[in-house]
C-alpha cells in the first residue's frame, strides 16, 4: 500500500479539490482520509454517509463539584490560565480557558475538582457516492489540533486500506507547518505540494517543503492558478530546482474549480476541459514517481 | 539482562510494534528469570503530545537495559533512554519478539 | 477599538481585507477623524501581512515564557514533578528529571508543587514581536514564533498586551487572525468588540463560515460577513446570512486584476477604484456595527 499525503502550507490553493479528482481518478485503487480536519470541506464533493461515528477526546478538563467546594479560593490563585471566575459566589471553571493541567485539582484540599475527558472532536469512517471509503473527522470547536485527531484518522485509513488489499490511500493534509501537518507526513511514501504563485503562496510553500525534507520524504509540486504571476512561478521553480522537488503539473487560473464546487462535483467530473486533462496527466505521473 | 520490545501482544509469537511512544505496550522479557511480561501503554496510545517522553520513562522504570522497536524512536523518547542509560536498538522491522530476540542476540 | 477579521479556513482572502482596510484608514485618517490605525498580524505561525506592506522597523521584542529549570543539587527524586506534569514535558528517569521545554504549558504545577524548590521558572525564548511605522502612518505589529514552538497562545497573548499598553481605546486597531477554530483564533478575538468574518461565495466557503460562526456563538462575539470575490458562487452565503441576522457589511468582487495585484504582494486599494470604494463602504458598516 501507497500512501499519498496532498498539502499545501497556504489555504485556498485548490488542494482539496485537487485531492478529490485524484481520489475519482484512483477510484476502486483508493481509500480517502481527510486529515484538513480544521476546516473539512471534502465531504461536500463526496455525499460520505457517515456511517461510523465516534467521539473523540484528548486531553483533561476540570470540573468543580459545588457541594463539596468551601469557597477557599486556592484553585483560583494557582491558575495560570484565568480559567476559574467567580461567578454568582461560586468558583467555576471557564472550559474555553482551562488547560487541563490539573494544577487546581492538586491543591485543593476537599477533593472538590474533577478531571474529566475532553471532548475534541468527532471522527467518522463513511462510504462516499464513488463507493470508496472516505475517513474524516470534524475539530470540536476551540480543540486544540494536536495532530492527535489527525493521526487517528491517518491510521484508521491505512488499517482500512491494508486490510481491503486497496493499493493507494490519498491523504488531504493539514494546512499551515504547525504539528498537524507533521502529523499527516511522517511515515507517508509521497508529499504532493500544491501551491499557487502569490507572495503567500511561495512563502508558505518553502517553509513546507523544508519541513518535509526534514522528514526524508518525496514529494512532487503542482502549481495552480500558474499563469496569474510568471515572475513568482519562475521563482517557484527554481526554488524546486534547488530542493530537486519535480513540477509535474502547472494548471492556470480558471473557475472550473468553483464551478465544479456549486455543482458539488470534483474537476474531473464535472468537466473534460484543459485542467482536467493536466490533473488526469498528474496522477499518471503521481503513480510513477510513487511505485518508482 | 532486561530487554523490553514495543510490541503488539505479549508472547513470543507477537509481532514487533513499529511504534514507540504509541505502540500497543511493552513486553519485557527478564533472562535471569526467563520470565515475559506485558506492559500496557494504552494511556500513552492516547496522549495528545509528548507520549514518546511517557513510554521512554515507562521503559526506563521497568529497568530495562536494552530497549527494541519495529521502527525509529522519536527525538524524545530517544532523549530520555539515552539518559536512562539504555541501550536503543531500532528498525528490527515487523517481526516476531522471538525473531527479534535471536536478532539483538547475534 | 479592537476589530478582528478571520474565517473558518485559511486562503479566502483575510489577509487581503486586513492590509487593505487597515492601508485605507490610515491613508483617510484625517477625514475619517481616527487618531491612529494599527494592524496586528496575529497568525504567529505564518504571519503574512507584512509581505505586502513594507515599512521601518521601529521595535523589535523578544518574547519569553516560562518553563521549569532542573537543579540536581536540590533534587530529592521523589518524583512529584512528572507525576503532576499533564504534558509529558518532565521526564523522570530514576538518575535525573529531563524537561521538554517545548511541551510545557507553562501551568507552574511541577514548579510550585516541589517539596525542595528544585524546579524554579525561568524565562525561554518563543518568539519576537516587531513594531513596524508604514509610509501612510499605519502601525504594524507582527509576532512571529520561532521554529519548534508548538505554543501559539501565549504568543498571542502577549502580543494583545503589547498593543494595548502601546495604543489606547480611541486607536482603530485591526487584528489579522489565524484560519480555523482553535485554540490560537479563540485568543485572538478574545476581547474584539467585532469579529469580521470573511468567506467565498462557494459551498466549501459556507460550510467553513458555518463552523467560523458556531465558534463565535460559542463566545458570544458579535460578528458581521464579508463575501470575497464576489461573482464565483451562487448566493447561498447572503441567504444563509439573512435567514441568521449576521450582517453581511462588504462583498469584494471576483475580478482578475485583483488576483494578480495580491499575487505580486500588491495592495488592491491603490489600483482599484471599485474595491478602494468597497473597502469605504465596509469602513463605515464596521463603525455603524460597533457603536449599534
Amino acid at each position: 500500500m501507497k500512501e499519498i499525503v496532498v498539502i499545501s502550507g497556504k489555504g485556498g490553493t485548490g488542494k482539496t479539490s485537487i485531492t478529490a479528482s485524484l481520489a475519482v481518478l484512483g477510484d476502486k485503487d483508493v481509500v480517502l482520509a481527510d486529515c484538513d480536519v480544521d476546516a473539512a470541506d471534502m465531504h461536500l464533493l463526496l455525499n460520505p454517509d457517515f456511517a461510523h461515528k465516534e467521539k473523540f477526546y484528548s486531553g483533561k478538563i476540570a470540573e468543580i463539584i459545588q457541594d463539596d467546594c468551601i469557597k477557599c479560593g486556592k484553585c483560583k490563585d494557582v491558575c495560570r490560565f484565568d480559567a476559574v471566575p467567580v461567578i454568582n459566589e461560586q468558583y467555576v471553571i471557564d472550559e474555553l480557558n482551562c488547560e487541563g493541567c490539573e494544577y487546581c485539582a492538586y491543591v485543593c484540599p476537599t477533593n472538590a475538582i474533577v478531571m474529566n475527558d475532553n471532548l475534541a472532536g468527532d471522527f467518522f469512517i463513511s462510504e462516499t457516492r464513488l463507493n470508496n471509503t472516505l475517513v474524516h473527522a470534524k475539530l470540536a470547536i476551540a480543540a486544540d489540533n494536536s495532530g492527535k485527531l489527525v493521526t487517528k484518522v491517518r491510521t484508521e485509513a491505512k488499517k482500512i486500506a491494508e486490510e481491503n488489499d486497496i493499493p493507494y490511500l490519498i491523504v488531504d493534509g493539514s494546512p499551515g507547518i504547525g504539528c498537524p501537518v507533521v502529523a499527516s507526513v511522517t511515515g507517508s511514501n509521497l508529499v504532493v505540494i500544491v501551491t499557487e504563485p502569490t507572495v503567500s503562496g511561495l512563502h508558505d510553500m518553502s517553509r513546507v517543503a523544508e519541513l518535509i525534507r526534514k522528514f526524508g520524504i518525496k514529494s512532487v509540486c503542482l502549481i495552480n492558478k500558474a499563469d496569474i504571476n510568471a515572475d513568482i512561478t519562475i521563482q517557484i521553480k527554481k526554488f524546486l530546482d534547488k530542493y530537486e522537488i519535480p513540477l509535474i503539473a502547472e494548471i492556470p487560473y480558471d473557475l472550473v474549480f468553483a464551478d465544479a464546487i456549486l455543482a458539488g462535483k470534483t474537476v474531473v467530473e464535472y468537466s473534460n476541459g484543459e485542467v482536467s486533462q493536466i490533473i488526469r496527466d498528474s496522477w499518471k505521473r503521481i503513480l510513477e514517481i510513487v511505485r518508482e | 539482562m532486561k530487554i523490553v520490545f514495543a510490541a503488539t501482544g505479549k508472547n513470543w509469537d507477537s509481532l514487533v510494534d513499529s511504534r514507540f511512544g504509541r505502540a500497543e505496550g511493552f513486553t519485557l522479557y527478564d533472562e535471569d528469570k526467563d520470565e515475559l511480561s506485558w506492559h500496557s501503554n494504552a494511556e500513552n496510545k492516547s496522549a495528545g503530545h509528548g507520549a514518546g517522553v511517557q513510554a521512554g520513562q515507562k521503559v526506563a522504570s521497568l529497568g530495562a537495559d536494552i530497549v527494541v522497536t519495529g521502527g525509529s524512536f522519536g527525538p524524545k523518547a530517544g532523549d530520555v533512554i539515552r539518559a536512562a542509560g539504555i541501550e536503543m536498538i531500532p528498525d528490527v522491522g515487523e517481526i516476531t519478539l522471538k525473531e527479534a530476540y535471536s536478532k539483538i542476540k547475534k | 477599538m479592537k476589530i478582528a477579521i478571520a474565517s473558518g479556513k485559511g486562503g479566502t482572502g483575510k489577509t487581503t481585507l486586513a492590509v487593505n482596510l487597515a492601508s485605507y484608514i490610515a491613508e483617510e485618517k484625517r477625514n475619517l477623524n481616527v487618531q491612529e490605525v494599527v494592524l496586528v498580524d496575529m497568525d504567529v505561525e505564518e504571519p503574512n501581512s507584512g509581505l505586502f506592506i513594507k515599512g521601518e522597523l521601529k521595535k523589535t521584542e523578544i518574547k519569553y515564557r516560562m518553563v521549569p529549570e532542573w537543579i540536581e543539587s536540590k533534587c530529592t527524586f521523589c518524583k512529584k514533578c512528572a507525576n503532576v506534569c499533564n504534558f509529558n514535558a518532565l521526564a523522570y528517569i530514576g538518575v535525573s528529571v529531563l524537561i521538554f521545554p517545548e511541551l510545557c504549558h507553562s501551568c507552574y504545577a511541577c514548579s510550585e508543587l516541589c517539596p525542595e524548590d528544585a524546579l524554579p521558572m525561568k524565562a525561554d525564548r518563543m518568539g519576537e514581536l516587531r513594531q513596524y511605522i508604514i509610509k501612510n502612518g499605519l502601525h504594524f505589529i507582527e509576532s512571529r514564533l520561532d521554529i519548534g514552538i508548538e505554543q501559539a497562545v501565549p504568543l498571542i497573548k502577549q502580543t494583545h498586551e503589547f498593543i494595548d499598553s502601546e495604543f489606547d481605546e480611541t486607536a482603530f486597531k485591526i487584528i489579522d487572525s489565524p484560519p480555523g477554530t482553535s485554540c490560537p483564533v479563540i485568543e485572538t478575538v478574545k476581547d474584539a468588540e467585532l469579529v469580521v468574518l470573511v468567506t467565498e461565495p462557494t459551498p466549501f466557503g459556507l460550510n467553513d463560515l458555518k463552523l467560523a460562526v458556531d465558534t463565535m456563538k460559542e463566545l458570544d462575539k458579535k460578528c458581521a460577513v464579508i463575501v470575497n470575490r464576489d461573482g464565483i458562487g451562487n448566493d447561498d452565503v447572503d441567504k444563509y446570512c439573512a435567514e441568521n441576522n449576521i450582517p453581511l457589511i462588504g462583498k469584494i468582487p471576483h475580478m482578475h486584476e485583483a488576483a494578480k495585484l495580491y499575487s505580486q504582494g500588491n495592495l488592491l486599494i491603490d489600483d482599484i477604484d471599485e474595491i478602494r470604494d468597497v473597502i469605504k463602504d465596509i469602513y463605515s458598516n464596521i463603525k455603524k456595527l460597533v457603536k449599534g
